[in-house]
């Protein structure tokens, strides 16, 4: 068949196929579904038969073209996922991921509370270290901050203010975890920096206000949220570690197919991290700043450890056969 | 092929057992888009403060959706639009599209990876070492390419040359021609509009093939490409 002949009667399929596309690229639906794949089909060997009897590219290209446009559109379709699959990755499969990588976990408490503690610790026994490790307008601003006489702990705070600290939450916090991943391919090295920074800063931020007197302010407005704000940043941490470390530790696989496969895992880890840091945010800026009294602010905090940690420990074990 | 060895685009077998061409987009396009994202996310940052002044927003409340459009606007918009519509508005500007190694559309989670990755790419400033990455892969990847699986490619949507389908002579060259070669004739009168005056030097070099001047020549290969392609 001469080239001419062949692009003669390919062109009613062709365009069969374009005014479908034209249809399905605006987002609208097809009548017949089925009769649009079957099209594609027969355009993807007629770009076959093309191919091989080696016509020239103006004609072999513009196939192409299309049928890469056909297959764009016939699998997206599998992209459609309901929201309660999006709901029981989060509820099952995100404590799952967690518990199956317990060295990377620990890791990454080791990094970041175990920071913090012994910046807490060295600067409770050795006061004026927090201005060799800080510099001093971050001291003194959280003093002020949590100075139960000072002019920010205050009842008259309003709705208002609350919505401008929940905004500041969300970016700020969310922003340190995405960022604590983001940083992980440099052999997880930039994860281990992030979490290091971030445990001393906490830290030394600690001891300096409790050094200060105004501990009671401090823990009454930090015991509601801390639990969930704290172990996102580990699990953001956690999420680096495993890719960042598939670099070091490839195991069968060669080393981008590993880190490739490896971001798979992690990726319910990330959301997960990513609604927790949402909930705290919506704790601190609603809940934490009330004045409530300590006892009150101390059973919502251990409520929300002690449940956050029972989540992790119990959540998504049932034996029914993941999907 | 031989021409296999220096071309750069990428080709993926699908489940129909068809043989789909990609090709990746480069550095440059991909850094024009960028920047065109880049405009618009500070377009809509203004636009909203101005909005706030209009509308008298109380300051602090609009403090707070500040932030949060913020958050969404660094971290969100690649992802919302490149996992619905498969590309950010600054590369559907440049004619780009995000898909898969396996030249599926992208989703949610892929797109997050290769979004969240950006820290790495952008590090030690201004997109270092993903600029560096882009050039040194064969299919164009930065670091969050890599890790996601994802390739920026170019959509074809492309044009048949009017020369193509102008009607004409059509008459064999005197030498007779293998199927490559064929071919070779054909896509040089599919592209004698883009080579201008290339065209006539290109068309000295076929020796005995043809004859007379420049113009003659190319005429003649032109009128064999017809031959070739059967419209006769």
């Amino acid at each position: 068949m001469s080239r001419a002949l062949f692009q003669e009667r390919m062109r009613e399929a062709e365009a069969a196929v374009e005014a479908d596309l034209q249809i399905l690229e605006r987002g609208g639906e097809l009548s017949d579904p089925l009769e649009f794949a079957a099209r594609y089909r027969g355009l993807a060997s007629t770009l076959s038969i093309a191919r091989h009897r080696r016509y020239d590219s103006a004609l072999v290209d513009r196939l192409n073209a299309l049928v890469v446009r056909a297959h764009t559109a016939l699998y997206a379709a599998r992209l459609g996922r309901s929201a309660r699959d999006g709901l029981s990755v989060l509820l099952f499969e995100f404590p799952r991921r967690v518990r199956a990588l317990p060295g990377p976990l620990l890791l990454s408490v080791l990094c970041f509370f175990g920071t913090y503690l012994a910046a807490f610790t060295w600067v409770r026994l050795d006061p004026q270290a927090a201005y060799a490790l800080m510099p001093a307008s971050y001291l003194d601003g959280l003093a002020e901050m949590y100075d139960p006489k000072g002019r920010i702990q205050t009842t008259e705070r309003t709705l208002d203010d609350d919505l401008t600290m929940f905004g500041f939450y969300v970016w700020n916090n969310v922003g340190i975890a995405f960022r604590t991943f983001g940083a992980s391919l440099f052999l997880g090295v930039g994860s281990i920096l992030a979490l290091v920074f971030n445990g001393l800063y906490i830290g030394v931020g600690h001891a300096h206000v409790v050094e200060r007197g105004f501990g009671e302010s401090f823990h009454a407005f930090v015991l509601g949220h801390s639990a969930f704000e704290l172990f996102a940043i580990v699990l953001a941490g956690l999420a680096g570690f495993h890719v960042g470390f598939a670099f070091l530790r490839p195991g069968l696989e060669s080393r981008s197919r590993a880190v490739l496969l490896r971001a798979r895992e992690v990726l319910p880890i990330l959301w997960g991290a990513f609604a927790m840091l949402l909930i705290a945010a919506a704790i601190e800026a609603f809940f934490s700043p009330r004045d409530l009294p300590f006892g009150v602010k101390l059973a919502v905090g251990s409520v929300n450890a002690v449940g956050l940690l029972s989540f992790f420990a119990f959540s998504g074990r049932e034996t029914r056969a993941p999907r | 092929m031989a021409r296999d060895l220096i071309d750069t685009q990428w080709r993926i077998e699908t489940a129909e057992g068809v043989t789909l061409t990609l090709t990746p987009a480069g550095l440059v396009p991909r850094a024009y888009a960028y920047a065109i994202d880049l405009a618009i996310r500070c377009a809509i940052f203004v636009a909203l403060i101005i909005v706030m002044e209009v509308t008298e927003i109380t300051e602090k409340f609009g403090a707070g959706l500040l932030l949060l459009v913020a958050f969404a606007l660094e971290w969100f918009y690649p992802v919302v639009f490149e996992a619905l519509r498969g590309r950010t508005p600054g590369k559907a500007a440049l004619g780009l599209r995000v898909v898969t190694t396996d030249g599926a559309p992208i989703g949610f989670g892929a797109s997050l990876l290769r979004n969240l990755l950006r820290v790495t790419d952008f590090f030690p400033f201004g997109y270092a070492l993903g600029a560096i990455m882009v050039v040194a892969t064969p299919r164009f990847q930065r670091f969050g390419d890599l890790v996601a699986g994802a390739l920026v490619v170019h959509e074809g949507r492309v044009e048949e040359a009017r020369s193509a389908r102008a009607a004409g002579p059509a008459a064999p060259l005197s030498v007779p021609l293998d199927v490559d070669e064929q071919r070779a004739v054909i896509s040089f009168a599919h592209r004698r509009e883009l080579l201008g005056a290339r065209a006539d030097e290109l068309a000295l070099l076929t020796g005995d093939a043809t004859q007379g001047d420049a113009s003659a020549r190319t005429a003649a290969l032109v009128a064999a490409a017809r031959w070739y392609e059967g419209r006769r």
